[in-house]
């Protein structure tokens, strides 16, 4: 008789609410308690394998590979553990997971009858369950006699050594009987018995946990769930020794499971993943095809080719004959010539734009050997890793074009996306374990609306302060039970959904790889892993992600060619405009792309970007890795001939001296760990993914001491060795690649550009495409009149859905559109549009007429927002003279008065003045395009001696001064220690204001959620940036308009 | 035609304040108690920075203001008082909405004066049921309505004079939609005055009637026939005795009068009832030669039973018999010398059963039985569940859950008993501590009722838990079934460790 006991049903929390435990806990309890190895079979799928499997590869444990799938009906219903015995047994299951799920919409249940598995059973062993397994059913339903027919059909479908009777002790007097009746039935039918304990949750403590989940899953509270909660706490991961002292008197139940997982010899370890073949001609190969098509590239792309542009080309080429990935390039390549084909921007970003290759097929659109950018870092033989292409396109229908594409030409089974695991995150848990206490809606909305919020942490933005602050009493015992909840359930994982853009590719075949299962979205279909889960198994997989900048670029090209008659390429904008370089420079940079943020704005002047690479830097320079690697204020100092330029060691030179001696890109990091501590370059892939990875800490330590041990040998003084460790390390908070930060520099570049030159294109196709970026659509409009666009206000009789252009007096102003109608649904403006373009409208009632689409709400709204004033030829109405007549407009009045006709123009009203006037602007849509609210009040604002952004600008450090304006945005980054920036809008510009924490601990109320202020405080004014930090702040009414602030960013 | 509106601001902060006076600044709460809001507060506690809505804890910031829970009977009862002010000016009162009264005050001018008489005397009488109130006298009730709604203290408008005195109000005195007052605030009408101003015609043409009718209130133009409040909900009848009685039989007897009277009455109404409070006042020193100090602290003066019954009635016997039944079971303890029997009133209930269903009790046949049984059994067990009436399992892990309801639930609610055992178990109620000998963590030896029992066989241990996150509610617990020898005589028993405690306890024996 073998020793020892191997747990064979277990489920993680990645069965959805019907498991507690993370993948990894349940290894880590597995490795405490000795157990050799453990099968997850999560319900319909394997969620949780992959990780599953990456956390029992630490700790020694086998990781069996398995599934419990749902069978209803009259036969054979109940959850069946199925456990992969051999890959072919993986793909059976994968397959017959796929057509269950496909079968369905999403969110369906399944109709699975025991006939489906009938075609799939060969390398699968079967269970037969627990409480909710096909036995327990049988014998609900018809005693031993059913039981036995089950049994008996479960060795025909799987064969008589596949099918083991399961048998589980959680001390419950009907599951005992259940016990005898199963094992009776084992011994008559000569099937051997299995003991497993259900595994639910890693300790005894997280049953909590599962029935929390049982309330959310069926929509109970705690109080009322009754008999659908845990009985007791006994699903845990029980000690072999426990349980065999638990079975001792059927010592044989125990042994099978060592013998049976004997028999299990697949893991994920080898998927038996293979990229799909790229159709070419005939006489062609894939190698022969990519390097036809990649020299045609390089002849349009180098004017002239160059000996190290052939060789690099010739190197890479070589490299990919050599890994087989031909394919992969070619179909990259056939997804970007659809693209161009179809007139959809598209851009490469992230490694691969260090690829001569990709740059030459069209992927990228920056010249690594231009640049100089290490390819090594897209491809290296070492790694033994598939590439990583991700591809920036238009967000919206454009992106949505091209992922069909990929459906289309590589089949439903071909193609899917990534899923991406939502997990409990502080509003929902907040949430879900609230309802399942039993709290009124209202508290759930209170706490869901304070818990969340800055990114910044502080002291005080815990759970215990959020309940607190929603009313809720901590020493109650109850609340205390769910505030525990709350911190216990986050990152468990809620459900699936689909990753905005990350797709898999294994032509016609991805099914026996992986389940996939339907989107909600029609026509797409999912993986069951997401793509940290796709990359750890090797599945490569293509980034088709939406940038919103990519349509403002897209759609202000086409309102270039229509409104200026000018023709704009992308890829051959002029390089290095020196207006454009201006701008910059004075962080002018409201809308344009990766350098509007506040951060962004206060180191643009003291880099002084003046060419394409200078943005490169910049980019890169404002991400958490080098803010908190305290790498931003020594290279500005650098670029400003203030501090000189030194390396950390003097082998290091080569690699820094581009970033003046500070790494800021992560093929620094990978190279300072190559030359400093021999790392090889499989090594340095490593680090890179312990840096990009959430799960990393441990592993961070590890290659901590690698690290250090290699410099040692090197020879490196311990303080340099700290210095570098610090720089690597601090790239754990996310740092850029400098390929990916080429990449985002040119987008920046070109946003930059097209404002500067054409601000009414640009910022019609801004506003269009909003929300994006850091500002709201008021701070946009007012930026651009500032700048001097005209912005005209919304007219029925000329807007359009779209903001649009229009040409008044020769110049381009901008009309805005239907679509900052509050409330106005697009349906209905595009009938309005329809209506229009047949023949005007001749009054308020012949809209309402003609276009029945718009309710009397939005007639209301048009008319309250003034964009009614001119519906009728020849008479200009006035807000409240549209008012007057729209309530009107369709409203039937009895025959009393129906005969009684009025003309538009009258009305009893009298005219808004211009406080109502902005109180509906901002009401109707967010924003107004006549003066600034803080304009109006400017003259008593200067007897305040209140100064003005414009005036803040010119004072000197040190002095004392006053602001105010309207809140724009409130920021607490991460990585700023608790500091707050707010900044204040007025007519003349933004001014930027520092609070401290504990300022903004005493005021929060004023900092939070007043909408104008005025600050007094310190102007602080450094190389052309100035700050105010705030010591006293005041409300300020100027206005009861909604102006809104864009906060916690 | 003349009337008289008494308006009090903040009237559930006013109404709390009758109870339990408090200077300064006050605030309501009402709402879960997790979550307890301010509805209501007063001028003082609004300058102190309280806003409705706000949550306790934010209120607890604003300094020096008192937080009390909110207590509908409160208003209710000072509702009560002011529409006695009423009453003692007019016949004819209107019970508008709570804090609000309009008297028709028409005719009493010879009585009592004009209304700049009436006006004060209104006023004194709402602050001698210390509430601060607004007075308005006009000509028609709505005028005198907005008055005392729109304008502090005492306010009397002459007939005629009603569109210009009330022209400044805002139009939100008169309660219009939250639509309608979207509407003319979009339009920029703010006041009666704007209001009054425009066009009926399109007026009505854009609001409706509804419009039209607003318009002619704020020109203070509404004529209406007031809507009476209603009469008294209780019906009750009092009785006080020449000499005390201390038998139950010569009281029956009085009782039966009482509620012949009482339901003769309601019978006249087309009225029933399911209350009945008997309030009986006791003679606490009925013999000389009992000295005071010789009484019981615990006899009140006040004895006082209450019935509901499931179905409302009429019959004075059933009432009687229910109340002999009940006083059997809770007799006073003291002679009765007053007697007071208040019946709430509720309408008859009329149901057909249907043609195939079975007869059931009549329900105050059913109800006598129940009460009979409840006189012998008592009312709850130790448990502090009801002894008579329906079992329910409740839908619970927790061994022998159940609750005993007055009416028994529908069949279909019923849940199925899951047979887990071909045995009955008798249930100890309350199980008997017992103490237990174990070897190998299983029992060996049993202790209780002082005889000590041999386990010959046990199976478990069978364990349950729930309830977690209530600590008074959770438990955890073992149970055994054990075959027990003791004397030669044999049994099986149910036993269990509850791990709460560590106590071990006989639950219940096998058929």
């Amino acid at each position: 008789m073998t020793s020892g006991y191997v747990e064979l049903h277990a489920r993680s929390a990645f069965s959805f609410l019907e498991g507690a435990s993370l993948p990894e806990m349940l290894a880590a309890v597995c490795a405490a308690r000795n157990i050799p190895a453990m099968a997850l079979l999560d319900r319909n799928g394997f969620y949780g394998s992959p990780r599953f499997h990456m956390a029992a590869q630490k700790t020694g444990l086998r990781a069996h590979v398995g599934a419990e799938v749902t069978v209803r009906g009259e036969n054979g219903a109940g959850n069946y553990p199925l456990l992969c015995e051999s890959r072919t047994g993986y793909q059976n299951l994968c397959r017959l997971i796929t057509k269950l799920k496909l079968r369905v919409p999403k969110h369906a249940e399944s109709d699975t009858k025991l006939e489906d598995f009938e075609e799939h059973t060969e390398g699968l062993v079967c269970l037969t369950g627990d409480e909710q397994g096909p036995l327990a059913e049988a014998l609900r339903r018809g005693g031993l006699e059913r039981g036995r027919r089950l049994l008996t059909r479960l060795k025909e479908i799987f064969r008589p050594e596949n099918v083991y009777v399961e048998l589980q002790r959680h001390f419950q007097r009907d599951q005992e009987a259940r016990n005898q009746a199963a094992m009776e039935l084992a011994c008559q039918l000569r099937l051997p018995v299995l003991a497993t304990n259900g595994v639910c949750y890693a300790t005894k403590t997280d049953r909590d946990i599962l029935d929390v989940f049982t309330c959310i899953q069926h929509k109970r509270q705690l109080t009322t769930a009754g008999l659908l909660l845990a009985r007791n706490a006994e699903r845990h991961v029980r000690s072999p020794e426990k349980m065999a002292r638990l079975f001792r008197d059927i010592p044989e139940s125990i042994s099978n499971t060592v013998e049976l997982s004997s028999r299990l010899q697949f893991t994920l370890e080898n998927l038996g993943y293979e990229f799909p073949r790229y159709p070419v001609p005939d006489g062609e190969t894939m190698d022969s095809f990519l390097y036809a098509r990649t020299w045609e590239g390089v002849r349009a792309r180098y004017r002239q080719v160059t000996e190290r542009v052939r060789q690099q080309i010739a190197r890479e080429l070589a490299l990919i004959e050599k890994l087989g990935l031909a394919g992969y390039f070619l179909i990259v390549w056939d997804m970007i010539r659809f693209c161009r084909d179809n007139d959809i921007l598209v851009q490469g970003r992230g490694s691969a734009a260090n690829s001569a290759v990709c740059y030459a097929l069209g992927i990228t659109a920056v010249d690594p050997i231009g640049m100089d950018l290490l390819f090594e870092r897209f491809l290296s033989e070492e790694r033994g890793e598939w590439p990583d292409i991700d591809l920036d396109l238009p967000s919206g229908d454009e992106r949505e074009k091209a992922i069909q594409y990929l459906y289309q030409r590589y089949g439903q089974l071909g193609a899917a996306m990534t899923a991406n695991v939502c997990t409990y995150r502080g509003r929902l848990a907040a949430r879900e374990v609230g309802k399942a206490f039993g709290f009124d809606p209202q508290t759930l909305n209170r706490l869901s609306t304070m818990v969340g919020g800055f990114e910044w942490r502080g002291p005080n933005d815990t759970f215990d302060r959020y309940f607190t602050t929603a009313g809720l009493d901590l020493t109650h015992q109850r609340i205390s039970k769910y505030l525990d909840l709350c911190v216990r359930l986050q990152d468990l994982p809620r459900h699936l959904s689909q990753h905005s853009g990350g797709m898999v590719i294994c032509q016609g075949t991805l099914d026996s790889v992986v389940p996939l299962e339907p989107a909600t979205m029609p026509g797409r279909v999912v993986v069951q892993w997401d793509k940290d889960d796709c990359a750890d198994l090797g599945i490569v997989k293509v980034d088709l992600l939406g940038l919103g900048m990519m349509a403002v670029l897209k759609d202000s090209i086409d309102l270039i060619r229509d409104h200026y008659r000018e023709e704009v390429d992308l890829a051959h904008l002029p390089p290095d405009c020196p207006d454009t370089y201006d701008v910059i420079r004075k962080a002018d940079t409201i809308g344009m792309f990766q350098i509007e943020s506040r951060a962004q704005m206060a180191s643009l002047p003291r880099n002084n970007p003046r060419k394409f690479y200078d943005l490169v830097t910049q980019v890169a320079l404002i991400r958490p890795g080098p803010i908190t690697g305290q790498m931003t204020s020594p290279y500005l100092k650098r670029r400003q001939g203030k501090e000189a330029v030194t390396y950390p060691h003097p082998s290091l030179e080569p690699v820094l001296k581009r970033t003046l001696g500070v790494p800021l890109f992560q093929e620094q990091l990978l190279r300072m760990a190559m030359i400093c501590a021999n790392f090889t370059g499989g090594e340095a892939e490593e680090l890179r993914r312990a840096l990009g990875h959430k799960r990393s800490e441990r592993r961070m330590k590890e290659i901590e001491t690698r690290l250090r041990s290699g410099m040692t040998q090197n020879g490196i003084a311990p303080e340099a060795q700290d210095k570098i460790v610090q720089f690597i390390s601090s790239f754990a908070l996310y740092g850029f690649p400098e390929s990916h930060s080429a990449s985002f520099a040119l987008i920046a570049y070109a946003s930059a550009f097209l404002k500067v030159r054409y601000l009414a294109a640009f910022t019609a196709a801004l506003l269009n495409n909003q929300p994006m970026g850091f500002y709201s659509p008021a701070t946009i409009v007012k930026d651009a009149q500032r700048h001097g666009l005209k912005v005209k206000p919304i007219d029925v009789t000329r807007s359009q859905w779209n903001c649009s252009l229009e040409n008044e007096g020769g110049k381009n102003v901008m009309r805005l559109g239907l679509r900052y109608v509050r409330g106005l649904q697009q349906p209905a403006a595009l009938a309005l549009e329809a209506a229009r373009a047949q023949m005007p409208f001749t009054s308020i009632e012949d809209l309402a007429y003609r276009v029945p689409q718009l309710s009397r709400a939005d007639l209301a709204m048009l008319a309250r927002i003034g964009a009614l004033n001119r519906i009728s030829a020849g008479t200009q109405l006035h807000r409240r003279d549209a008012l007057w007549q729209v309530q009107k407009a369709g409203h039937r009045v009895g025959p009393l008065l129906e005969k009684i006709t009025e003309r538009d123009a009258s009305s009893p009203l009298l005219q808004m003045d211009v406080e109502e006037r902005l109180v509906a602007d901002y009401h109707g849509t967010g924003l107004t395009t006549g003066p600034h609210p803080m304009a109006y009040r400017r003259r008593e604002l200067r007897a305040m001696n209140i100064k003005s952004a414009a005036e803040l600008k010119e004072m000197r450090n040190g002095v004392k001064a006053t602001v105010a304006g309207c809140v724009i945005t409130r920021q607490r980054p991460g990585t700023a220690k608790g500091l707050i920036f707010m900044t204040l809008e007025d007519e003349t510009g933004n001014s930027n204001v520092i609070v401290m924490p504990d300022f903004f601990e005493e005021n929060r109320v004023a900092v939070l959620y007043e909408r104008f202020v005025e600050i007094a405080g310190t102007v602080q004014s450094h190389d052309g940036i100035v700050h105010l930090r705030a010591e006293s702040i005041a409300p300020l009414r100027i206005s009861s308009a909604e102006v809104s602030s864009h906060d916690f960013h | 035609m003349l009337f008289g509106c008494i308006h009090v601001p903040d009237f559930p902060v006013q109404a709390a304040l009758r109870r339990e006076p408090i200077p300064g600044p006050v605030a309501l709460l009402d709402g879960p108690e997790s979550l307890l809001k301010v509805v209501a507060c007063n001028d003082l506690a609004r300058n102190a920075g309280i806003d409705i809505g706000m949550t306790k804890l934010e209120a607890e910031v604003c300094p020096g203001v008192a937080l009390r829970k909110r207590v509908i009977e409160d208003e209710e009862s000072a509702q009560a008082a002011l529409l006695d002010c009423g009453y003692s000016f007019s016949p004819r009162v209107e019970s508008t909405c709570p804090g609000t009264i309009i008297a028709d005050l028409t005719g009493s001018e010879r009585l009592l004066g004009d209304g700049r008489n009436i006006g004060p005397l209104l006023l004194d009488r709402a602050e001698a049921c210390n509430l601060k109130a607004n007075v308005g006298i006009a000509a028609n009730p709505d005028a005198a309505l907005c008055a005392a709604r729109g304008f502090r203290g005492i306010t009397i408008i002459a007939s005629g004079d009603e569109a210009v005195r009330l022209a400044h109000l805002p139009v939100r005195v008169l309660k219009p939609t939250p639509e309608t007052l979207d509407i003319l605030d979009a339009w920029g009408i703010r006041d009666f005055q704007s209001l009054a101003a425009l066009p009926p015609i399109p007026l009505t043409q854009r609001l409706g009637q509804y419009g039209l009718h607003l318009q002619r209130l704020a020109k203070g133009g509404v004529e209406r026939e007031l809507v009476p409040a209603e009469a008294p909900t209780l019906f009750h009848e009092d009785i006080e005795l020449e000499e005390a009685v201390e038998l139950l039989e010569p009281l029956s007897f009085i009782l039966n009068r009482l509620l012949e009277q009482l339901t003769a009455r309601l019978r006249a109404r087309s009225l029933a009832t399911d209350h009945v409070q008997a309030d009986l006042f006791l003679e606490v020193h009925p013999d000389r030669e009992l000295s005071a100090a010789s009484l019981p602290d615990s006899i009140a003066p006040l004895h006082q039973r209450a019935l509901k019954l499931p179905v409302p009635t009429q019959e004075a016997k059933v009432l009687l018999k229910l109340l002999q039944l009940d006083l059997a079971a809770h007799p006073p303890q003291a002679p009765v010398k007053k007697i007071r029997i208040e019946v709430r009133p509720a309408r008859i209930r009329l149901t057909q059963t249907g043609l195939f269903q079975p007869l059931a009790p009549e329900a105050q046949k059913l109800e006598i039985t129940l009460a009979r049984l409840r006189a012998v059994a008592g009312e709850t067990d130790t448990e502090g569940r009801g002894r008579v009436g329906f079992p329910v399992i409740l839908d619970s892990h927790r061994p022998d859950s159940f609750e005993v309801l007055p009416v028994g639930p529908d069949r279909d609610d019923q849940r199925a008993l899951v047979a887990s055992s071909r045995l009955a178990l008798r249930w100890f109620r309350p199980a008997v501590a017992a103490s237990v000998e174990l070897m190998n963590a299983r029992p060996v030896a049993v202790q209780f009722r002082r005889k000590k029992a041999r386990v010959v066989h046990a199976t478990g241990p069978w364990r349950t838990s729930g309830a977690w996150w209530d600590a008074k509610e959770s438990w955890n617990r073992d149970e055994w079934d054990v075959h027990l020898s003791v004397d030669g005589a044999s049994g099986l028993y149910r036993i269990f460790l509850d791990h709460r405690t560590g106590q071990w306890f006989v639950e219940g024996m096998y058929d």
